[in-house]
């Protein structure tokens, strides 16, 4: 990031070789749409490049900071689209359409971390209780608020803040040791 | 709500998933500059950013790559016709009119024209130094003609005087009484 923010772009190239299957992966798994999630991506990474002081190295790691702020971008990119499109979200699956193959990192021990990582918030999300685990995805994949959750499952919203509390308070403790591992190689 | 509570919902919050008043409620909160909630904040962006690491990686297509790079081409080296291009297409040039193209050429304005020309003409005539110094010589010359003119009168006064006396010489003597 430093490099980036010498104006060098041979590293903002480096690092999205590295990290552009991420960000295009969840911006896919949000948006559900490739071309959407593809103007995304690069939006994300001239943000980079535009604006590299908003990374403080004190907070974190750039990975961790890329991918926050992709889950921003992402969010308020299927607002957006919610609002112009009425975007249909109830027909969402796991495995995103158009979906192709990560690009092989150039790196393979940071590839292996990577995906070693991924694994991990897997385990983690899994490990909720399915109800929990509902909340928690419409909450943070579809960036519902308590009230809209409330409203989608037709549940009281004391049920659903209940659930979404429990389910955050056991992802937040088990992906406190992943953060901690994830350091920019 | 306390701080205990919040930290279960900080996570919300780093995504603006709460509802519009328990989001302003904590961001008000966090105007304070509680320690322990800014803490749980930063926690909450870290873990968003691993959550978003659960989603299937996928390649973006290399058009994705090749527009980031155009541009960030085009930021380092804006091109140079950039602002020429923004301006609008010049206009032909008009031919240059001269006021007093229009004013000499009126029948006042032939007139004037003459009277300042003549008045310009009598002035370098009379006022020139090239005048002023023909005019010196002019009276210089005068003077050395009149110079000329006496010496000339003198010359022929000296030669009457002459003929007179060459005519007494000439003359009989008278006889002797």
């Amino acid at each position: 990031m430093q490099r980036i923010a010498a104006r060098d772009p041979k590293a903002l190239a480096a690092l999205y070789q590295r990290y552009s299957s991420c960000v295009m992966g969840h911006c896919l798994r949000i948006l559900n749409d490739r071309a959407e999630a593809e103007e995304a991506v690069e939006q994300i990474f001239w943000e980079l490049w535009s604006k590299p002081d908003r990374y403080d190295p004190q907070r974190g790691a750039v990975l961790t900071f890329l991918l926050t702020l992709t889950h921003s971008r992402v969010l308020d990119r299927l607002r957006s689209l919610r609002r112009t499109r009425a975007l249909s979200l109830d027909a969402r699956s796991d495995d995103a359409p158009g979906s192709s193959p990560a690009a092989p990192d150039a790196d393979p021990s940071h590839a292996v971390m990577l995906d070693e990582a991924r694994q991990r918030v897997r385990r983690s999300l899994d490990a909720l209780e399915p109800d929990q685990r509902k909340v928690v995805e419409l909450a943070f994949l579809e960036g519902l608020s308590h009230s809209e959750i409330a409203q989608r499952l037709s549940q009281p919203l004391g049920t659903v803040k209940t659930r979404i509390r429990a389910g955050l308070s056991r992802l937040r403790h088990s992906l406190r040791a992943i953060y901690s591992e994830v350091n920019e190689p | 709500m306390t701080c205990n509570e919040r930290q279960d919902w900080m996570l919300l919050y780093a995504i603006d998933g709460l509802d519009p008043i328990e989001q302003q409620e904590t961001r008000a909160h966090l105007s304070t500059g509680c320690p322990r909630c800014a803490g749980a904040l930063a926690e909450a962006h870290a873990t968003a950013g691993l959550l978003a690491l659960a989603s299937p990686p996928v390649a973006p297509s290399i058009r994705v790559f090749e527009r980031l790079m155009a541009r960030v081409e085009s930021d380092l080296h804006p091109p140079s016709d950039k602002h020429t291009d923004d301006l609008p297409e010049p206009s032909p040039a008009k031919p240059r009119r001269f006021f007093w193209r229009d004013w000499f050429g009126s029948d006042t304005g032939r007139l004037i024209l003459v009277i300042l020309l003549s008045s310009i003409i009598t002035y370098l005539v009379t006022s020139t130094p090239f005048t002023r110094e023909g005019q010196a010589w002019k009276d210089n010359y005068k003077e050395k003609y009149r110079e000329a003119q006496e010496y000339y009168r003198q010359l022929e006064e000296a030669r009457q005087r002459i003929r007179e006396l060459e005519s007494e010489r000439a003359a009989p003597a008278p006889p002797p009484d």
